[in-house]
């Protein structure tokens, strides 16, 4: 049992393939970033462990597929989410007007009250940005979520991203998450103590 | 040159019985390797398919992109495409095809400039849009850019890897491009019980996660998960000759059992921990896929796909079944050996594919169909279930009022009849109490008369 934690979220990320999912990933878990990325197949997932208002907060996030065909899979994992981030790409207008699916794909498939965040990734390509900054927060203000411009190459507001994510997950769940297996595995080794001595005594 | 003398010489003498398997995992001395690769030239040049595909089933596979180039074109010649000219029209997953181009060739060949890795990219998106032009009704897959990366890197040439990669899709990964992810997930569903063939702790341990951990290594014959192209083509040998569509599922299978160690170290309860650690494919070297190359022969040695419950929701046209009668695992190797120049023997017809093919797309709409409902009823059941919760919050506040206004009554009742009690004359009070008294002895024979059972209602 980890007691390295006072609460563990998951994360989703979901969005059109290409948009940058796994990079963004890649540069909040490692802080790194490469041109030359490969396509994710399926799922793939990193942990990052993070320090929230004096909490350990320790982040499993998982990236998906792009490809609409993977849907199958990839939605099995929505259910499991305490939070989902919904990425389109800046410079690809199409990217964006499929968000509303995904936020469909969200409704149908996640848990009631999951926390949501738009993020407009590639912001660094300003000469190319076609989804302008106001169409975008307009959207997000008009279903109530947070939205953040982000660009993985230069870290702009990667960190923020998902920590807005992580912190609006605490404030849902309150108390209510605090990591449970924590306390249970002090009273478990209590019991170990007093089991371990009253069989060395039979 | 005698070129039968120096096979059955290498057979005999040089290798001896380590030419059926894998032997042990060290790696081919200089000298077996200029041997074997005497013997492989000679098996091509005398068109001895069954000793190519033993060849390439043992230590060091192929050995190398040139002695590949000739042998994957001939362990693929059972099947024959049509090799028509492409229509004009685009293919409608042309702009996905693109979009993993641009992410190809990663991890190798390493180019001298960006010229050149443009070319290449260049190259495969022709190589891949012919194949699926040729065959609209195969639907692109992600992960199909790496098995067709590792062909193009293999046959260097475009027309060649066209001729190749149609085949493969055809022959083996037909299942993965159905409209239906559904087939892809049927190939997972054997590899918890594999893993339990090989080693039934760790196929315990991994029993309640569901095997979607395994789709990046099979749908792309692991070239998405080893970024070594020697010890990917090594695979690729191994499956090509094995003929099957068994055999990626068996090495999976055999990986995961080599990683025993690594998971029997999980808490087993943490299915999260243990589907984590399953979907982290590991550092595998040469010498690991060796190993579990090793293990998968003998696997298919003892055990076939029949045997498992996920064979009977199979497709009777999937790719399992269809290629499960080409094994050459179900031969004994020496009857291989003797039946040489068997390279027409079991050809598989165009035709034979496609009506397999069409017959699976129907199938796969129905499919794609059902699982659609499946999956609305699922949400309606969710969404039903909420309002229900939506409802019974709102009653469950009614009934709380409801109780409160029933103890409060109760309490005024039992107030009341206390008072009645004290107020009303002496010998009224002594008739109620003897009543009274008389009433709670009978209610407590009752009681004991329902408890013991002597009272029925």
């Amino acid at each position: 049992m980890n007691t390295e934690y006072d609460y563990l979220f998951k994360l989703l990320l979901i969005g059109d393939s290409g948009v940058g999912k796994s990079c963004l990933l890649l540069r909040f878990a490692d802080d790194t970033y490469t041109d030359s990325y490969i396509s994710t197949i399926g799922v793939d997932f990193k942990i990052r462990t993070l320090e929230l208002e004096g909490k350990t907060v320790k982040l499993q996030i998982w990236d998906t597929a792009g490809q609409e065909r993977f849907r199958t899979i990839t939605s099995s994992y929505y259910r499991g989410a305490h939070g989902i981030i919904v990425v389109y790409d800046v410079t690809d207008q199409d990217t964006f007007n499929n968000v509303k699916t995904w936020f469909h794909e969200i409704d149908r498939y996640a848990t009631e009250g999951v926390n949501k965040l738009l993020v407009g990734n590639k912001s660094d390509i300003t000469d190319k940005k076609v989804v302008e900054y106001t169409v975008a927060k307009e959207f997000a203000d008009s279903l109530g979520i947070p939205f953040l411009e982000t660009s993985a190459k230069n870290a702009t507001n990667v960190e923020q991203a998902f920590l807005t994510m992580a912190r609006q997950i605490k404030e849902r769940m309150g108390g209510a998450a605090e990591n449970t297996a924590a306390k249970a595995n002090v009273n478990l080794r209590g019991q170990n103590v007093s089991q371990g001595s009253s069989s060395s005594c039979c | 040159m005698d070129f039968t003398s120096v096979t059955e010489s290498w057979v005999d003498g040089q290798i001896g019985a380590s030419v059926y398997d894998y032997g042990d995992s060290e790696p081919l001395t200089d000298d077996l390797r200029s041997s074997k690769q005497k013997a492989v030239e000679a098996a091509y040049s005398l068109g001895d398919l069954s000793l190519l595909k033993l060849l390439a089933q043992s230590k060091g596979g192929l050995l190398n992109s040139k002695l590949r180039k000739q042998t994957w074109p001939l362990l693929l010649s059972e099947a024959s495409v049509t090799g028509s000219d492409p229509p004009e029209d685009p293919h409608p997953d042309e702009t996905q095809v693109q979009l993993d181009i641009d992410r190809s060739f990663v991890y190798y060949p390493k180019f001298e400039d960006d010229e050149k890795c443009a070319e290449a990219r260049q190259n495969l998106s022709k190589v891949i849009v012919t194949v699926l032009r040729r065959n609209p009704q195969l639907r692109y897959y992600q992960g199909y850019h790496d098995i067709a990366q590792v062909v193009y890197l293999v046959m260097e040439d475009v027309h060649q890897s066209i001729q190749v990669l149609e085949k493969i899709s055809l022959i083996y990964l037909r299942d993965f491009m159905l409209p239906s992810m559904g087939y892809t997930l049927d190939h997972l569903e054997f590899i918890p019980s594999l893993v339990t063939e090989l080693d039934s702790h760790t196929g315990d341990q991994i029993k309640e996660v569901r095997p979607v951990y395994g789709i990046s290594s099979v749908l792309t014959w692991f070239a998405h998960d080893i970024p070594e192209f020697d010890t990917v083509c090594l695979l690729f040998d191994f499956i090509l000759a094995s003929g099957t569509m068994a055999t990626p599922l068996f090495i999976y299978a055999s990986l995961t059992s080599l990683r025993s160690d690594e998971l029997s170290n999980l808490d087993p309860e943490d299915i999260d921990i243990i589907n984590c650690v399953l979907n982290t494919f590991p550092k595998t070297e040469q010498e690991t896929v060796s190993r579990c190359i090793q293990k998968a022969q003998k696997l298919a040695s003892k055990t076939m796909l029949e045997n498992y419950p996920a064979w009977h929701k199979l497709s009777n046209y999937s790719v399992l079944k269809t290629t499960a009668a080409q094994s050459p695992q179900a031969e004994s190797p020496s009857e291989s050996i003797l039946s040489s120049n068997s390279m027409s023997s079991s050809a598989t017809a165009p035709s034979l594919i496609s009506s397999y093919l069409s017959l699976q797309i129907k199938e796969s709409e129905v499919r794609e169909e059902n699982e659609r409902l499946a999956r609305q009823k699922l949400i309606d059941k969710r969404n039903q279930q909420r309002e229900q919760n939506k409802l019974s919050k709102k009653n469950s506040s009614s009934s709380i009022s409801i109780r409160r206004i029933f103890f409060f009554s109760l309490c005024i009742g039992l107030t009341s009849v206390i008072l009645a009690i004290f107020i009303s004359p002496k010998d009224s009070r002594s008739y109620l109490t003897r009543h009274f008294e008389a009433g709670i002895q009978g209610s407590l024979q009752l009681l004991h008369r329902i408890a013991t059972g002597q009272h029925s209602f």
